[in-house]
């Protein structure tokens, strides 16, 4: 499911991260801190935020984002299954896994 | 309900029915053991990287063009995070930015009228695994065997104002999908799953009213339901004075109910951006017009060319077309036999009866193609008669034994020399002497008691027209 | 403290023996694994040692010599690989805390070719937690100390290079880290063009900058080994062809009429003196031998870094969301519902730092904030790039310090100035653009400085031959202010 309005909903405050976003970032990156390192996080983000701040300076007015540096041909896989069934190489490192199943906590989508 | 107005878009995700994944050699056949379709890729492993399939961007293009969509010449792949079990990487591969189609549509008959419905876009995207929910040991087990097997998902716009809209749109959807050979569609498998996004407003209304998007529905009957469902839901809302919020939500079908989804569907935020590990992808004009050549003949066409070349009835012509797999049962049967006219007939009364009493679907038939025209042939040769053909043609669709094996091995070739049939006759005539003398007295139907008894003296294989024949000579040297 | 770079071989050389006969590959990884084993409890290099496999390995190449079968110059010759790369059925922990004890499954590209060109991986060297940092400060396993002095930091496989443990060793570089690791301690590195290496089997700090290269204490033996491990991938889609360094024509490379350029910004940087001072003296060299000097501007490398971050923080976030403890890895054991083993294993498994930038990235990349940052960073990329591009019609090359500064001490850092350490090191980076890091100073202490040049796409052959022109005429081997 994609929606172009999930792009752009709220407008942008300005860049400092107190303890309300550090919550939201918290959620997005599962990642839960302690109440001190909360603290500590928040002001370290801040800190590279400002840093960051000079993006702005330049004027990039017209010019479009890069994303590969070096242009390549495009490269395609020919639509062969070629894998053997490796389930066991696969499950391997897995904290636990059942019945040739990795396994997880009872959830419910 | 008479004060309002449903408004609806669908999303339809359409499995591609190629051989390998999307992003790495593992199969994607459907129905194998758990994770036996499973590498370091699709399974998440850290240093691993997509390389795309081809054939993914050729079916897209072909069911692009087969939606009247305009085809980009450069698109790209983003990432979808989000953390779910069924998602690896913790990020879909996906197209927000760039999709490989854009602006088509598909024109659907609905409650007698034709209506065109948009379609806002068409992307690739790779699928996720499989939960199963173990209550025994309170866990759930993922199993990665549709992890990055290709999708596309086609996006309508809200275009639709009633359920049986939605239907024709789906069937229709379906029909030219299978045409294309892009994906079998079977709903059941979840190879087509639509997820239809649903708001009501007053009648009149410019503005939509909130909207919620309704997930699992696993036929066509349980979209129909769910979109009454989720209308009156959201009606009662209204009237109530409640909020409604937008959302996603899972239609349990036995509760005719929906649900909110409490993880997966509701992140707050997706964190789109462009996937590093793959380039974008270009389309030249040369490969769109080789595709474009490519295409087979759609539904419309075809029906179009039955009534005009073979003058079967419309309706007839519109149910044939309606699938693929019965367009090659009755294209094939119709070569055989040349006898389109015959074909269909059986195709429109045997075979859409043999797959009603089996509550089967088209695609689901195994028989070979060659059986029914075989079967026809054997019919109008005088081989067999008209009820061991259809006795044939049965067990044909039940366990495609071949028909001529069949007819032989069990002895039902149809007997018309006049030699093995002369001696039953005249055992009938002797027997039933009642239903000769009334026959003699004037009544013409006994001889169908009479045609009866022959027939099962000759176990159903005698041709009834000799049969008939000889009979009414019998009769006559009777009458003394 | 001791650096005995002198006394080490080089690896071409080592080869040479091997195929010779005059030294046999199973006693030289012997003495190889007890060398790293005696100064492995000062030094700490390596995460891992596969002293059984190398061992198995050293007889099957020898019997491989033995029989004339087709083998790299190299074969035999024991080295270190960073262990972001995969080593298949060898453990292989990223610095991470959350991948401890995880064995992959399969080799990365350039450590298969490395095998299969015969050379021997003794272990896995230490590396910041999915290389996220230069000088082994973010490492799970704690920081690798520099050969020059115990109370510093320094990258593993500079450090394992420059204590003559090993000759050569493949090491990461996203910003910088291969070059920043060379420049500390005095050895020499390649970062080559974007996807000039595979980068499959190399867990993901920020895909669109990720690259590998060698680190030797010979540059001719950086070219030997970035001939092994270079070509094009057909998994790795962003991957390019380079052409072979051809090692025979390098000795008539001559600097005379060598166009060099420097970017003005990068003298007027905040740049440590004795830095400041080496940089200068190379140029002299330089110029000494006829090479041009020219300085110029090129728009955006002020805000390099500040692109840098974002990109890198941004890309790390999602690639290191895999990291879940579902699959591999190290999952909280307390954890009871599906949130708990997202969230605590998450908490407990990476290192504050790698936390940091993950919630970075999620920052730069949540839908409010997508434009203003992520899209922002790419248009000063594009920017770089485009400047490199026009430059590179005017120069050869580009020349920089790699640091601004010494090895630092093995103190609490913060990640911004991290990043700022990054300030020389990250525009060829975001442009693609091979670079190489070769030694042009040492302080009184032992401390390295190195020189950077970097040169357009596909241009390695051209820095190898520059590197090397400068070396000979001892461009790197001076110690100001001390003895030679």
């Amino acid at each position: 499911m994609i929606r172009m309005t999930d792009i752009h909903e709220a407008p942008p405050e300005p860049a400092s991260i107190g303890a309300e976003q550090i919550e939201y970032l918290e959620q997005l990156a599962r990642i839960r801190l302690s109440g001190e390192e909360k603290e500590r996080t928040a002001r370290d983000l801040s800190k590279i935020l400002d840093y960051i701040e000079m993006l702005g300076e330049l004027d990039t007015e017209g010019v479009d984002p890069l994303s590969h540096p070096v242009t390549t041909e495009p490269v395609f896989r020919e639509d062969k299954a070629v894998n053997d069934d490796r389930r066991d190489a696969m499950l391997r490192n897995a904290p636990e896994h059942k019945d040739g199943c990795f396994k997880v906590p009872k959830t419910v989508e | 309900m008479a004060n309002f107005e449903t408004v609806m878009g669908i999303e339809v995700h359409v499995e591609l029915s190629t051989k390998s994944k999307i992003f790495c050699g593992c199969s994607a056949r459907f129905g194998d053991e758990a994770n036996a379709h499973v590498c370091e890729g699709c399974a998440g492993m850290p240093g691993t990287l997509p390389t795309l399939n081809r054939r993914v961007v050729e079916y897209a293009v072909r069911a692009g063009l087969a939606l009247n969509c305009e085809i980009s010449r450069f698109s790209r792949f983003d990432r979808k995070s989000y953390f779910y079990p069924d998602l690896p990487a913790s990020y879909q591969v996906t197209q927000l930015y760039h999709p490989i189609c854009k602006n088509g549509h598909l024109d659907i008959v609905a409650d007698g009228k034709t209506k065109r419905i948009g379609i806002n876009r068409i992307h690739i995207e790779e699928d996720a695994g499989k939960l199963v929910h173990d209550d025994w040991d309170d866990c759930s087990l993922v199993d990665y065997n549709r992890c990055s097997v290709p999708l596309i998902e086609i996006v309508s716009e809200p275009d639709f104002r009633s359920a049986d809209e939605v239907v024709a749109y789906l069937e229709k959807l379906k029909a030219t999908l299978q045409y294309l050979g892009v994906s079998d569609c079977k709903m059941q498998e979840g190879s087509m799953r639509a997820d239809i996004n649903l708001s009501v407003r007053p009648v009149g209304s410019e503005k939509f009213g909130v909207r919620t998007e309704m997930k699992n529905m696993a036929s066509l009957k349980s979209i129909a339901r769910a979109i009454a469902g989720e209308t009156r839901r959201h009606i009662d809302a209204i009237e109530s004075g409640e909020t409604l919020i937008q959302e996603t939500r899972r239609w349990d079908d036995n509760k005719g109910f929906s649900f909110a989804m409490r993880n997966k569907e509701n992140a707050k935020d997706y964190k789109y951006f462009p996937d590093p590990n793959l380039m974008p992808v270009i389309v030249e004009e040369e490969y769109i017009r080789e595709i474009r050549a490519s295409l087979p003949e759609l539904p419309e066409e075809k029906k179009a060319r039955y009534i005009r070349e073979f003058g079967l009835p419309e309706y007839d012509a519109d149910i044939l077309t309606g699938s693929r797999y019965l367009v090659a049962v009755f294209e094939r049967a119709a070569d055989i036999c040349k006898n389109p006219k015959e074909a269909s007939n059986w195709v429109m009364t045997e075979l859409l009866k043999l797959l009603n009493d089996a509550q089967m679907q088209p695609e689901d038939m195994k028989f070979s193609p060659d059986s029914l025209g075989t079967i026809l042939n054997m019919l109008t040769e005088g081989k067999i008669n008209r009820a061991v053909a259809k006795k044939t043609f049965a067990e044909v669709f039940e366990s495609d034994v071949d028909p001529v094996d069949y007819v032989r091995k069990n002895g039902l070739m149809q007997v018309s020399d006049t030699g093995s049939i002369e001696p039953v006759i005249r055992e009938v005539l002797d027997a039933n002497r009642k239903a000769v003398s009334e026959y003699l007295a004037g009544n013409e139907k006994s001889i169908q008691f009479l045609i009866g008894q022959s027939m099962k003296a000759l176990r159903g294989k005698g041709d009834p027209q000799v049969v008939r024949d000889l009979l009414i000579k019998g009769l006559d040297e009777r009458k003394g | 403290m001791s650096i005995s770079r002198q006394n080490v071989e080089t690896a071409r050389k080592t080869g040479q023996e091997f195929r010779s006969g005059a030294v046999p590959i199973s006693e030289h990884i012997e003495k190889t694994i007890s060398g790293i084993q005696k100064e492995e409890p000062r030094n700490h290099c390596f995460v891992t040692l596969f002293e059984e496999q190398a061992h198995k390995a050293a007889i099957r190449v020898a019997q491989k010599l033995r029989s004339k079968e087709d083998c790299s110059l190299l074969a035999g010759v024991p080295v270190g690989v960073d262990d972001t790369m995969m080593t298949r059925g060898r453990r292989t922990t990223c610095g991470s805390g959350t991948l401890e004890h995880f064995i992959p499954t399969f080799s990365a590209t350039a450590v298969q070719k490395l095998e299969d060109a015969g050379m021997i991986i003794v272990g896995k060297l230490n590396t910041d937690e999915f290389s996220m940092g230069s000088l082994t400060q973010t490492s799970f396993f704690g920081p690798t100390s520099h050969p020059a002095d115990e109370t510093r930091v320094a990258g593993a496989a500079a450090a394992a290079v420059a204590s003559g443990v090993i000759s050569c060793a493949l090491a990461s570089d996203t910003g910088g880290a291969l070059r920043q690791a060379s420049a500390g301690c005095g050895v020499c590195g390649i970062r080559p063009t974007y996807g000039a290496v595979s980068r499959l089997g190399l867990a993901a700090f920020a895909s669109s900058m990720d690259q590998i290269g060698p680190i030797a204490s010979d540059i001719r033996d950086c070219a030997e080994i970035l001939n092994i491990i270079s070509g094009k991938d057909p998994c790795d889609s962003t991957s390019v062809e380079i052409d072979k360094i051809d090692l025979s024509r390098i000795d008539s490379f001559s600097l005379s009429g060598l166009r060099i350029g420097i970017p003005s910004v990068f003298f007027e940087s905040d740049t440590d003196p004795f830095v400041k001072a080496s940089f200068h003296e190379a140029l002299d060299a330089l110029r000494s031998e006829g090479a041009v000097t020219e300085t110029f501007s090129l728009k955006g490398l002020d805000q390099a870094v500040a692109a840098y971050a974002v990109i890198s923080c941004a890309e790390a976030s999602a690639n290191l969301s895999r990291i879940d403890g579902i699959k591999y890895g190290f999952r909280a054991p307390e954890a009871k519902t599906l949130s708990e083993v997202y969230e605590r294993t998450r908490s407990v498994g990476f290192g504050s730092d790698a936390q940091k930038r993950i919630m970075l990235g999620n920052y730069f990349l949540s839908a409010e904030r997508y434009e203003e940052y992520y899209l922002r960073a790419l248009r000063v990329k594009a920017l770089i790039a485009k400047g490199f591009a026009s430059a590179f019609r005017r120069y050869d090359v580009i020349l920089s310090p790699v640091s601004p500064s010494l090895a630092p001490k093995k103190e609490p850092y913060d990640t911004l100035s991290m990043f700022e350490e990054d300030f020389f090191t990250v525009p060829a980076s975001l442009a693609g653009l091979p670079a190489a890091s070769v030694p042009c100073g040492k302080n009184p202490d032992g401390l390295s400085v190195g020189l950077q040049m970097i040169g357009p796409h596909f241009s390695e052959a051209k820095i190898v031959g520059a590197a090397d022109a400068f070396l000979r005429i001892g461009g790197g081997q001076k110690t100001q202010g001390g003895q030679k």
